[in-house]
């Protein structure tokens, strides 16, 4: 760990980003704090325990303390830092991309999730124990080993427990999903789908591990979008993001790999989740502390952001003709900055993209960090 | 023809008449301290790039860029309330905190401010920005006295000065590949990628 946090140094990182993250981030966890580290492999994560238990935890270790001050001074020490640390990775390829943000949704998601699934997630668990059991029971009848009953409770009980592990990992991801659109709205639709593109949407191999083929997750997130559009009604919540709209439709026209699996302890899982989907929207609300993108979006503000990188400005404020500066909230910064993308992609030659979009990209990322600035001046000098 | 308080008012208008396009200068954290009587005080950013004296050799043009980068050049970034020691003799490259957009038919002069000059700093040599340039502006800031000055970003470190131009210059696409064109931060030197180059600079 020391090793990647050795690796964030300012070239590596995106540093002019992460203000905005730190913001909503101490709005949802006040007692914590993130570290960033970069990746060189194509992927976002998060340690979701906190790295001070852990530590807190090495140097409890009975063999290591020689004098008992030294555990006084171990308590004294932490005092001294937030009592929750989490460490998140980014490829460090989207430094410049304000791709990452929507996607780190998903990642702090995951520290939700965590606790959620200790919490309410218990609930589902004595349940689907008791599904998964009866599926490896059968499992067992049906096998060579049938003929050897001494095993029979010992070989299903352990894949009972396999299976409750997967299900812990699909539903923790699934959670953190939920909780990425509750932040970011349709931009971590867009950036959800675009990530796919690097992958194969497709491919639902990865399930065990937690991982839903990307085609179920997009599915899934614009299923958590309607849904949190009815509970926090707000025209926001149905706002257009242009030539995306058409791309995840013809995405959602086919159905997911999951749909037609024939594996029970799968098909158990996913159908333990649907029913509790709306049981996750709304504990994934109430954990919000209003930052459920709906409270931030502007039409107005998605305009403006539009227009103003279109000829090439930073978009961190609105500009009225008495010259007054309106800071705006980067999630609408994001939704102007996807909808111009499209469009750019759209009506472009592929080469003419790479270069245009570059540009949006780094001119969206400075707005972000301006509007913050002016975020904060603004508010030590109301 | 230097525009004054009132013509850049007008300017810094989002809708111009005349199909004129207007300037931006974002953001003006505070609009009226910042308003001269013929220029715009503007404000030092918070990324800078400190040259590794202890690890660079001699600088050639002709290097290439992307090699030059690593080499002599680190990164640094100084959030507001913190300060960087600019040493006497020593070189640093900055950046305005704003956004700066020169319309097609004005040039832009960036001026050092008094007050900080009178303590030896010089804040940039290239001084003059054309028309249709948009990004922040690099400061080549060097202290010429002989005491160290801190700099803090957030400063009112120089200013802005708007002439007319004879003519209008077409703007470019978002596609331009103009070296400095967008900027979002200080740049290193691209004088490796200039025309002719490396003929003048090889060696015979």
């Amino acid at each position: 760990m020391c090793g990647k946090i050795h690796e964030s140094r300012i070239t590596n990182v995106p540093w002019s980003t992460i203000p905005a993250i730190e913001k909503i981030f101490q709005k949802l966890y006040p007692n914590a704090q993130f570290a960033i580290c970069p990746e060189w492999k194509q992927n976002y994560s998060i340690t979701p325990l906190n790295i001070v238990d852990k530590f807190k935890d090495l140097c409890s270790m009975r063999g290591l303390l020689f004098d008992d001050n030294i555990q006084q001074g171990i308590e004294e020490l932490f005092s001294l830092y937030p009592k929750e640390i989490y460490l998140i990775q980014y490829p460090k390829a989207e430094r410049l991309s304000p791709l990452h943000f929507a996607l780190l949704g998903h990642e702090i998601g995951h520290i939700f999730a965590e606790k959620w699934y200790e919490k309410s997630g218990a609930q589902l668990v004595g349940k689907i124990n008791d599904e998964f059991l009866k599926i490896a029971l059968a499992e067992f009848d049906a096998s060579p080993f049938a003929r050897q009953p001494l095993f029979r409770d010992n070989m299903s009980k352990t894949k009972a427990k396999q299976a409750l592990d997967v299900f812990a990992r699909v539903i923790k991801e699934l959670v953190a999903d939920a909780y990425g659109t509750m932040l970011f709205g349709k931009a971590f639709l867009v950036s959800a789908y675009l990530f796919s593109l690097r992958k194969q949407i497709d491919d639902g191999s990865a399930w065990e591990s937690g991982y839903l083929s990307w085609r179920y997750r997009i599915l899934y997130i614009n299923a958590a979008l309607g849904s949190l559009a009815i509970k926090k009604p707000d025209p926001a919540t149905t706002m257009s993001i242009g030539d995306w709209e058409n791309l995840v439709e013809d995405l959602l026209k086919q159905k997911p790999v999951e749909s037609s699996a024939t594996n029970p302890y799968l098909t158990k899982i996913l159908q333990t989740h649907a029913a509790a989907e709306s049981q996750i929207n709304d504990d994934v609300i109430a954990d919000s502390k209003d930052e459920v993108f709906a409270f931030y979006l502007k039409a107005d503000h998605v305009n403006t952001v539009e227009e103003r990188l279109y000829k090439g400005i930073t978009p961190n404020a609105t500009l009225d003709n008495d010259l007054k500066e309106t800071p705006i909230e980067f999630r609408n910064i994001l939704y102007g900055t996807f909808i111009l993308l499209a469009k750019v992609l759209k009506d472009t030659e592929y080469q003419n993209y790479e270069d245009i979009a570059g540009n949006i990209n780094r001119l969206s990322i400075k707005g972000i960090e301006l509007s913050i600035e002016q975020e904060n001046f603004r508010d030590a000098h109301p | 023809m230097t525009l004054t308080r009132d013509k850049l008012i007008e300017r810094l208008r989002p809708i111009q008449t005349g199909g004129l396009d207007p300037i931006f200068v974002t953001p003006m954290l505070d609009f009226e301290d910042q308003m001269g009587a013929a220029s715009i005080d503007v404000r030092l950013g918070k990324q800078f790039l400190v040259f590794r004296d202890h690890v660079a050799g001699v600088f050639s043009p002709a290097e290439d860029s992307r090699q030059m980068l690593a080499k002599y050049q680190e990164e640094i970034v100084v959030p507001f309330g913190h300060g960087i020691t600019l040493h006497p003799g020593k070189l640093i490259i900055g950046s305005t905190l704003e956004y700066v957009s020169v319309p097609g038919d004005l040039e832009c002069q960036v001026e050092g401010r008094s007050s900080l000059a009178r303590l030896g700093l010089i804040i940039a040599t290239a001084t003059t920005v054309e028309p249709n340039f948009k990004g922040v502006i690099t400061l080549e800031l060097s202290n010429t006295g002989t005491i160290p000055i801190e700099l803090f970003p957030g400063l009112k470190i120089a200013q802005l000065l708007f002439h007319q131009t004879s003519g209008n210059v077409k703007a470019g696409t978002l596609a331009s590949k103009k070296k400095y064109q967008y900027s979002i931060g200080p740049g290193f030197s691209k004088v490796g990628i200039d025309k002719h180059i490396k003929y003048f600079c090889k060696k015979r």
